[in-house]
């Protein structure tokens, strides 16, 4: 389809020869309109596809991995709830496979644990 | 009675009962937390936003009571951040937020998390929130579920924000069935009676 480059108007029939009979202009370019449609029905189903899946969906993190925290990248954080619900959080990791141990927790924890079987 | 039974009853009316707000970051926590105290005390309790993660630190507000004729609960009330298994700072930033503010606000929602779930330890009762317009069948909220059931603390399904066009609270008692679940609007108090009611029986 045709339309008048200056102002968008739809061109029919002998408008071409005429000029654009909403401003005159001479100028016109041909637009795929089905190609536009399609182009926006692809990003309305990729948007659409976007919404569904939650977050969540993209976890790296594995349930049974050993760290409670993966630090993907600055600002961009993976929890491991199940580890942190079970009283577990002293082991994290990066994307490239580092890890960091907070060994005082740890201590502190079976420490902790030795005194629950005393008593 | 004997000395011993008296013993329990003392012991008893001095149990403290605290109930903690759990559930996904925008749930509506604070809303109803604010909304709860408001009507009890008068005062809110923190500021709600709709940028998720809003709330990254435990807030308790300390003796609420709430009394509906002979029926008295008397309990703290401990708003936390909300749960979940990502954060990412890029989703803040749609809302305006600088790229470092956001990156900041990840760090200090990725610690609340851990600091609400530690708090488990010291709730005797849950209300876990959920938002009625969204998917109820989360990782989070399964997670949160058997753990609470695991450590017999009891709760209270809360199907929050009833008010919108697009919410379903029957969607959340088709799925968590052997639960009991209040739809409530915490936004303007539609239907708050009807969980404090239920916070009676489940909590006291």
């Amino acid at each position: 389809m045709n339309v008048c480059s200056k102002c968008e108007t739809e061109l029919h029939g002998d408008d071409l020869l005429d000029g654009c009979p909403n401003c005159g202009s001479k100028l016109f370019k041909f637009v795929n309109t089905k190609a536009i449609e399609e182009k926006k029905r692809r990003e309305k189903e990729e948007q659409e596809k976007m919404e569904d899946s939650s977050p969540e969906e993209d976890i790296t993190i594995d349930e049974n991995s050993v760290e409670s925290i993966k630090v993907e990248d600055k600002g961009v954080y993976e929890v491991n709830l199940l580890h942190i619900l079970e009283g577990e959080t002293d082991v994290y990791s990066d994307k490239e496979g580092n890890y960091a141990i907070d060994i005082n927790a740890l201590f502190k924890k079976s420490r902790k644990d030795e005194d629950e079987e005393e008593n | 009675m004997s000395f011993f039974d008296f013993l329990i009853n003392l012991f008893k009316r001095n149990k403290k009962v605290s109930i903690g707000l759990y559930g996904h970051p925008n749930s509506g926590k604070t809303t109803l937390a604010n909304q709860i105290a408001k009507d009890w005390t008068g005062k809110d309790i923190g500021s709600a936003s709709n940028i998720p993660h809003e709330t990254r630190t435990v807030l308790k507000q300390e003796k609420i009571v709430i009394k509906d004729g002979e029926n008295e609960l008397d309990f703290d009330i401990i708003d936390t951040p909300g749960i979940a298994t990502k954060i990412d700072y890029q989703n803040f930033l749609e809302f305006g937020l600088e790229e470092d503010e956001a990156k900041e606000r990840a760090k200090e929602a990725t610690k609340g998390i851990i600091e609400a779930i530690k708090w488990l330890d010291d709730v005797t009762g849950v209300l876990l929130v959920v938002d009625a317009t969204t998917d109820p069948l989360t990782q989070t909220n399964i997670t949160i579920i058997g753990n609470l059931e695991a450590r017999n603390i009891p709760f209270i399904v809360v199907a929050n924000k009833i008010d919108m066009e697009d919410a379903n609270p029957n969607r959340i008692v088709s799925v968590f069935p052997q639960h009991t679940v209040v739809p409530v609007s915490a936004l303007n108090g539609e239907k708050t009676d009807e969980l404090y009611k239920v916070m009676f029986k489940k909590f006291n």
